[in-house]
C-alpha cells in the first residue's frame, strides 16, 4: 500500500505548504514589516524661513541640527553653534563629512564649509567674493557649489546672478563652469555623474520671473542640456534629489514670481518628458529627500498641530500610497527644512572631461536647424542660409554679433567659436531675415564638441541617420567670432 | 537580482544568496519533488514522455553553459535549455526548477525547434554546420543533419516535413527534408540570417537578419525579414526595416490581437559623430512590427517603435515572446540585464493611431515607449531568450552569462525565482570580461554595451562609424572584428593603440561611452575575453586543409612574384608581404595604399588581417569596397594596393576563392 502512504505524505506535506508557505506572507501582507530605523538626520532648523533668493532663506539666522534617531527624546544637537547662520547640509557619499554653506556673522559673506557629521572639524573651503551655497560632493573628490555674486553698483535691492563653480575637496582650484545668464543654482548630482541644476527659463538676462527649470550637464561644464521636464513654471525651492531608480524629486513653486513659500512636492519619472505633482496643494512642502525603500522624509508645512502657520516639521512620506505618515520631528516654534540621511550612499559615475585647456574655442555641430523649437515660427519652411551668432560680452548686458556662416541644403552647420562665453544662434533667410532665433544662452567650453539637433529641439526626438552636409566640407569648422589668435587643432 | 562586480572574487555565492527561494517556493518545490515521483508514474502509465531522475544533472558542469536559447515541452513541463558554451541541450522540470538531463550535442549549438507534436527536438550547431535530431522520449540524438553554414534559427512547418534553418555564415537558409534528412533547398536571405519563426497560420517563415544590407558606407542601414512561402518553398517578399540592424528574435501576435510579428531591432545613427552619444539617442533599441500582406503579391508594412526612453535606454534587445492569449508580449534587453512587458491592447491602440502613409512616425520617438511598456523586470545578465507556457502564467528567460533562467510569474509581472543551470562555479576573469562586453550599463544613458556594435560574440557589423576625431565627419572607418585579434596589435584602422587595454580603458569611456567606462580590473578582465574570442571553423576550407583547384590557383596569385607579363613585382609590392601567413596575414604596420579620401586625416592605415575575410565585408578602412573584387577593380586604379591591375576576372576571382580560405 505504498500509493495511499505516498498519497498521504503528500497531503500532510499540502497542509503544511498551505500554512506556512501561503498563510504567513498573507499575514505578511496585512501587517508590512515595519520601516527600518531611521538614520540620523541633518537638517537646517530656523525661526522664519522666506521665498525668494538663495541669501534671504534665513533673514533670522539658522543652524544645523543633528537629530539621533537612538535618542528620540533629547534634543537635536546645535552642529554650528559658532555661526550667525548655515544652511545647505550635503553628506559625503562614505556619511563621514558634512559640506554646509554658513555665514559667520550677521551681514558676513556665506562661504562653503565641511565638518565631520558630529559637527567637529569645521574648515572653510572657500573665500568667494559674493556668497556660496548649496555645495554638494562629486566624485573624484570634488566639489560643486554656487556663487552668487554681489549686486552690482547702484543695484539696491536686487539679487545678484548666480553661477555654478566646481573645486577640489579642499576648496582648491574653484572655477566656474557656467557662463549664461541664467542665475545657475545647483540642484544635486544624478547617478550617471551629470550635474542637475536649475536656471531661469529660458536662461535669459532680467528674466521676468523666478521661474526655474532644470538643465543638466557635466562637472567640466560641457554638455548643457535641458533636463526632459516641460513644466515652464517649475522651481525646485530647496534642490532636486533622485530617487534610486532614476526619479527625480523637487518642490514645485506654485507662484512663479516666488512670493510663497514653499510650494507642491513633484516628481520627474525616468523617461517622462512632464513633471507631476505628487502632493496635494493643501500640504507645503520646502524640500525632500530619499528616506529608505519607498519612502522620503520631508520638510512640509505644518497643519493641524500646536505650530504656528509657516512652521515646517519633517515628515515621512510614503512614495507608494503617497500620503504623509509619521511625524518625524516638528519643533512648534522652528522651522526644520532640509533633511539629509547621515548615510553612506552610492558614488555617482565618473565622467572623464574631454575638454583642452589649451584651446580657447569650442565647436558647434547642428544637425538639422530645421528641427529649432525656439521662434519665431515662420510659415511654411523657409530655406535657412546661414547662423548668425551672437554673443553676450561683458557685465552680461552687451550683445554682439560675433558673426555667421553657411547653413547648408539639410540644416547643418559646423562652427567654431569663443569658449566660455554666452552664446546664441539665429537663423537667417538668404535676405538676412530672421527665421529662428535662439532664445537661450548656452556656451561651448574649451575645446567642447558641442552637438544638437536644433535649438531648443523636441528631447523625444531622435535624429535621421544622415551624415551632414556640413560635415563632408573640407573648410569646416567655420571660425566665427575667432581672430587670427585662434590656436590650430593638432592632430 | 543586483548585480555584484567584486574584483577578483567568485560572484556565484552571492548570487547565489540573492536568488534564494522564498519558503513559501521552497516548500512548495519539496511538496512538487514528492509529487514528482507520484507524477512521473502517472506519465508513463500514460504513455507520455518522462525523463530519468536527476543523476549526474546536479553536478555543476566544467564550462560556463551559456544557455542561449528555450523551448518548452508541448504541456509546459520541461524545458529545453541550449547551451552554447556546454556543447549541450539541458533539460529543466518545471516544476522542480532542477535540471534533470544533460544531452551532448555539436559543436556551439544555438537554436532549437520543436516537432509540431513534440516528439522530435531539433538543435542547430553553429561550428558544426549540422542539427542535432533528438529523440524527447529518450533524449538521444537520433540523427545528424546536414545544413549551410553556421546555422542558428530552426523552425519546422506545420506539418513537421521540412527543417528551416538559417545558416548565418552562407546568409541562406536552408530546408531540410526530415523524412530523407537531405537538404532539398537553399534559399538566399538577407545579411547574417539569425533567426527563424513560423507564422501561426503556417504559411510563411520569417527569417530575421543580424545585419543590414552591403550598401554605401554613406547609406544608413537597411536589414532585412526574409520571408519563405511554405507551400512554395520560395522567397516571396524581402521586408525592408530602414535605419536598422541587428534584427533578432522574432515573435508573432495571434491574429485576434493584430497578428504582426515583433523582431527587436537596434538604430544606429553611425554616419553622425560620436560626441552625440552624450545624448540618449546615438543607438536606440526597439523592435519592428511587420504587418504581413493582406493578400497575394501585397507588400507588408513595417512600423519601427523605440523601447527606450527620454533619457534611458534598454539596450540589445533580443528575445521576444507573445503570450497564447496576445495580451502581452515580452522583450528582452540583453545589455540592460531586464525584460520589458508590452500591453498589447495599448500597443494596438498606437499603431491604430499610426498614418497608412507615414509608418515611420514612431521610428524617431523616444516617446512611445511609455504608453505601452508597462513593467520593466529585472533579470539576469544578458537575457537572450523568453519563452512563456502554454498556461500564459510563466515566462523563463535565459540568462546567458548567469548560467540562469529567470522565472517570472506573469500574472503578478514579478521574477519568482532564478534556475541555477549549475555551470562551472568559480568565476574567472574571463567569465567576468564577458559579462562587461554584455553589459551597458558603462556607457552614457546605458545606450551600448560592447556587444552592441560587437553582435554574435565579437562579429562586426559591417557598418562605418563617424568616431570622435580632430575634425568632426572625418576619418568614417569601418567597425572592426573582436575574433582572433590577440597577436595583431596595433589597433584601430590608424594603428594608433599599442594594445586591448589601451583600446578598452580610458579611451572607451572618454571618447565611445561617455561615461565611467571599465576601471583597471575591468579593463584587464576584458581583454581576457576578448583575446579568447575564437573565428567559427571556416566552411571554405576542404577536409584536411586541403585547396581546391580554384583555391591553388588563387594561392600561386597571391604568393607570385611577376606579373602575367613577366615583370618582376617589387617584394613590398607583393601580396604576401603585407599579408604574411605567419602573422594572420598582417604586417601590423601602418601603410598608404591609395585608399583615404578628402575626408581622411590619415592617409595610411593598419593593415588589416586576414583571417576569415570572407565573413567580414564590406571591405576597406571605410567599408566603401562592398566585394572582394572591389578592393582591386574599383579601389586600387594605381596599384599601390599591390600590383593586381594586370590579372584578368578569372585570376581575380581565383585569388578570392583563396582568400576565402584564410
Amino acid at each position: 500500500m505504498r500509493f495511499p502512504r505516498i498519497v498521504s505524505a503528500a497531503v500532510v506535506l499540502l497542509s503544511f505548504w498551505f500554512w506556512f508557505g501561503m498563510a504567513k506572507p498573507a499575514r505578511a501582507k496585512r501587517n508590512p514589516a515595519a520601516p527600518r530605523a531611521l538614520p540620523p538626520l541633518i537638517f537646517v532648523v530656523a525661526p522664519t524661513v522666506v521665498p525668494g533668493g538663495l541669501a534671504g532663506r534665513f533673514p533670522r539666522g539658522s543652524h544645523l541640527a543633528l537629530l539621533s534617531p537612538a535618542a528620540p527624546a533629547k534634543a537635536p544637537a546645535d552642529l554650528t553653534p559658532l555661526f550667525f547662520a548655515a544652511a545647505d547640509p550635503a553628506v559625503s557619499f562614505d556619511a563621514s563629512h558634512v559640506l554646509f554653506s554658513g555665514q559667520k556673522t550677521r551681514g558676513g559673506r556665506w562661504q562653503i564649509w565641511e565638518m565631520s557629521v558630529d559637527g567637529g572639524g569645521q574648515r572653510q573651503l572657500t573665500n568667494c567674493p559674493g556668497n556660496c551655497f548649496r555645495p554638494i560632493y562629486l566624485p573624484q573628490n570634488q566639489i560643486a557649489f554656487t556663487v552668487v555674486s554681489e549686486p552690482a553698483a547702484g543695484q539696491k535691492g536686487t539679487r545678484g546672478a548666480s553661477a555654478i563653480y566646481v573645486a577640489q575637496e579642499d576648496g582648491a582650484n574653484a572655477h566656474p563652469i557656467t557662463f549664461g545668464p541664467g542665475n545657475f543654482q545647483v540642484e544635486t548630482v544624478l547617478h550617471d555623474g551629470r550635474l542637475l541644476v536649475s536656471a531661469t527659463d529660458p536662461l535669459q538676462a532680467g528674466a521676468r520671473s523666478d521661474a526655474r527649470v532644470f538643465y543638466t550637464l557635466r562637472p567640466d561644464g560641457s554638455g548643457l542640456s535641458l533636463f526632459p521636464s516641460d513644466a515652464p513654471s517649475s522651481m525646485a525651492e530647496s534642490g532636486g534629489e533622485e530617487l534610486d531608480d532614476g526619479t527625480v524629486l523637487f518642490v514645485e513653486r506654485q507662484d512663479p514670481r516666488g512670493r510663497e513659500s514653499g510650494g507642491q512636492l513633484a516628481w520627474i519619472r525616468p523617461g517622462a518628458l512632464h513633471a507631476r505633482a505628487i502632493t496635494s496643494a493643501k500640504f507645503v512642502s520646502w524640500s525632500a529627500h530619499a528616506l529608505d525603500e519607498g519612502r522620503l522624509i520631508v520638510a512640509r508645512e505644518a497643519v493641524n498641530s500646536s505650530a504656528g502657520r509657516g512652521t515646517f516639521g519633517l515628515y515621512a512620506y510614503d512614495l507608494s500610497t503617497k500620503s504623509f505618515g509619521e511625524t518625524i520631528y516638528l519643533d512648534p516654534k522652528l522651522s526644520s527644512v532640509e533633511p539629509v540621511p547621515v548615510e553612506v550612499g552610492p558614488i555617482p559615475l565618473i565622467y572623464w572631461s574631454v575638454l583642452h585647456p589649451d584651446r580657447d574655442y569650442g565647436r558647434v555641430v547642428c544637425l538639422n536647424a530645421y528641427l529649432s523649437g525656439d521662434g519665431p515660427q515662420v510659415h511654411g519652411r523657409p530655406r535657412i542660409a546661414r547662423v548668425r551668432v551672437v554673443a553676450l560680452e561683458g557685465d552680461g548686458r552687451a550683445k554682439r554679433v560675433l558673426g555667421d556662416a553657411p547653413v547648408e541644403s539639410d540644416g547643418s552647420f559646423y562652427i567654431k567659436v569663443p569658449a566660455n562665453l554666452p552664446l546664441r544662434f539665429e537663423l537667417l533667410s538668404r535676405s538676412g531675415s530672421v527665421l529662428r532665433a535662439q532664445r537661450s544662452w548656452i556656451w561651448a567650453r574649451n575645446g567642447e564638441d558641442v552637438g544638437c539637433l536644433g535649438c531648443h529641439e523636441d528631447k523625444a526626438l531622435t535624429p535621421e541617420d544622415h551624415w551632414p552636409l556640413a560635415l563632408k566640407r573640407l573648410d569646416t569648422p567655420i571660425p566665427v567670432g575667432l581672430g587670427a589668435q585662434a590656436k590650430p587643432e593638432g592632430h | 537580482m543586483k548585480e555584484s562586480w567584486a574584483n577578483g572574487a567568485s560572484t556565484r555565492s552571492r548570487w547565489k544568496r540573492e536568488a534564494t527561494l522564498p519558503r513559501r517556493v521552497s516548500l512548495s518545490a519539496a511538496f512538487l519533488v514528492l509529487a514528482l515521483g507520484v507524477g512521473h508514474g502517472i506519465a508513463k502509465a500514460r504513455g507520455q514522455a518522462s525523463l530519468p531522475a536527476a543523476g549526474n544533472s546536479g553536478a555543476p558542469s566544467p564550462r560556463y553553459l551559456d544557455p542561449s536559447a528555450l523551448q518548452l515541452s508541448p504541456n509546459g513541463r520541461w524545458l529545453y535549455v541550449v547551451c552554447q558554451n556546454a556543447d549541450t541541450l539541458l533539460v529543466v522540470d518545471t516544476r522542480t526548477q532542477q535540471v534533470v538531463e544533460r544531452v551532448p550535442v555539436g559543436r556551439r549549438p544555438e537554436g532549437i525547434a520543436l516537432s509540431p507534436r513534440g516528439k522530435t527536438l531539433y538543435v542547430s550547431n553553429e561550428w558544426s554546420d549540422t542539427v542535432s535530431e533528438i529523440d524527447t522520449a529518450t533524449l538521444r540524438t537520433v540523427r545528424t543533419l546536414r545544413v549551410g553554414s553556421g546555422p542558428v534559427g530552426l523552425t519546422t512547418d506545420r506539418a513537421g516535413k521540412f527543417l528551416y534553418a538559417a545558416n548565418t555564415l552562407g546568409d541562406d537558409v536552408s530546408i531540410i527534408d526530415l523524412s530523407s534528412g537531405k537538404e532539398v533547398k537553399r534559399l538566399s536571405a538577407g545579411h547574417f540570417p539569425e533567426y527563424v519563426a513560423l507564422s501561426q497560420d503556417g504559411k510563411r517563415v520569417y527569417v530575421s537578419n543580424l545585419l543590414a544590407q552591403l550598401a554605401p558606407p554613406d547609406d544608413p542601414p537597411t536589414s532585412e525579414v526574409t520571408v519563405i512561402d511554405t507551400a512554395k518553398q520560395e522567397v516571396v517578399d524581402r521586408v525592408m526595416v530602414p535605419g536598422t540592424i541587428e534584427l533578432r528574435r522574432i515573435a508573432q501576435v495571434p491574429p485576434a490581437e493584430g497578428g504582426y510579428f515583433l523582431i527587436p531591432f537596434l538604430q544606429p545613427h553611425n554616419l553622425i559623430p560620436l560626441i552625440q552619444i552624450r545624448q540618449d539617442w546615438y543607438v536606440s533599441h526597439g523592435m519592428a512590427v511587420v504587418q504581413p500582406a493582406k493578400r497575394a503579391g501585397g507588400k507588408a508594412r513595417v512600423v519601427e517603435i523605440l523601447l527606450d526612453d527620454v533619457d534611458r535606454d534598454y539596450a540589445d534587445n533580443f528575445g521576444a515572446v507573445v503570450t497564447p492569449d496576445g495580451r502581452e508580449a515580452l522583450v528582452t534587453a540583453s545589455g540592460a540585464n531586464l525584460v520589458s512587458v508590452i500591453d498589447v491592447a495599448k500597443l494596438n491602440r498606437l499603431l491604430s493611431r499610426v498614418p497608412a502613409n507615414d509608418p515611420g512616425v514612431l521610428a524617431d520617438r523616444l516617446d512611445s515607449a511609455r504608453k505601452f511598456v508597462v513593467r520593466r523586470i529585472p533579470t539576469g545578465r544578458e537575457p537572450v531568450a523568453v519563452v512563456v507556457s502554454p498556461d500564459g502564467r510563466t515566462a523563463y528567460i535565459a540568462n546567458r552569462t548567469d548560467d540562469s533562467v529567470t522565472v517570472i510569474d506573469l500574472r503578478t509581472l514579478q521574477a519568482t525565482s532564478t534556475i541555477d543551470l549549475a555551470g562551472r562555479e568559480t568565476i574567472t576573469a574571463r567569465r567576468r570580461g564577458q559579462q562587461l562586453f554584455f553589459n551597458a550599463r558603462f556607457s552614457n544613458q546605458g545606450q551600448l554595451a560592447c556587444a552592441t556594435c560587437h553582435p554574435h560574440q565579437g562579429f562586426e557589423n559591417g557598418l562605418a562609424w563617424s568616431l570622435e576625431t580632430p575634425e568632426l565627419g572625418r576619418d568614417v572607418v569601418e567597425n572592426k572584428t573582436l575574433l582572433a585579434i590577440k597577436d595583431i596589435s596595433p589597433y584601430k584602422w590608424n594603428g594608433a593603440n599599442p594594445n586591448l587595454a589601451t583600446q578598452d580603458g580610458p579611451r572607451t569611456a572618454m571618447y565611445i561611452f561617455r561615461s565611467q567606462g571599465f576601471g583597471a580590473t575591468e579593463v584587464r578582465d576584458l581583454v581576457s575575453f576578448v583575446q579568447s574570442l575564437r573565428l567559427p571553423p571556416n566552411p571554405h576550407v576542404g577536409p584536411g586543409g586541403n585547396l581546391n583547384e580554384r583555391q591553388e590557383l588563387g594561392r600561386k596569385i597571391f604568393f607570385r612574384d611577376k606579373t602575367n607579363d613577366g615583370r618582376t613585382i617589387p617584394l613590398n609590392e607583393r601580396c604576401y608581404f603585407c599579408h604574411p601567413p605567419q602573422t594572420h596575414y598582417t604586417l601590423r604596420v601602418v601603410v598608404n595604399v591609395g585608399t583615404s579620401t578628402s575626408l581622411d586625416t590619415n592617409q595610411g592605415f593598419k593593415i588589416p588581417q586576414l583571417d576569415s575575410i570572407y565573413m567580414r565585408p564590406p571591405y576597406l578602412h571605410n567599408g566603401e569596397a562592398l566585394t572582394l573584387e572591389e578592393i582591386w577593380t574599383k579601389y586600387n586604379p594605381d596599384d599601390k594596393h599591390g600590383v593586381t591591375s594586370d590579372m584578368n576576372k578569372v585570376q581575380l576571382n581565383d585569388l578570392i576563392e583563396f582568400l576565402k580560405t584564410m
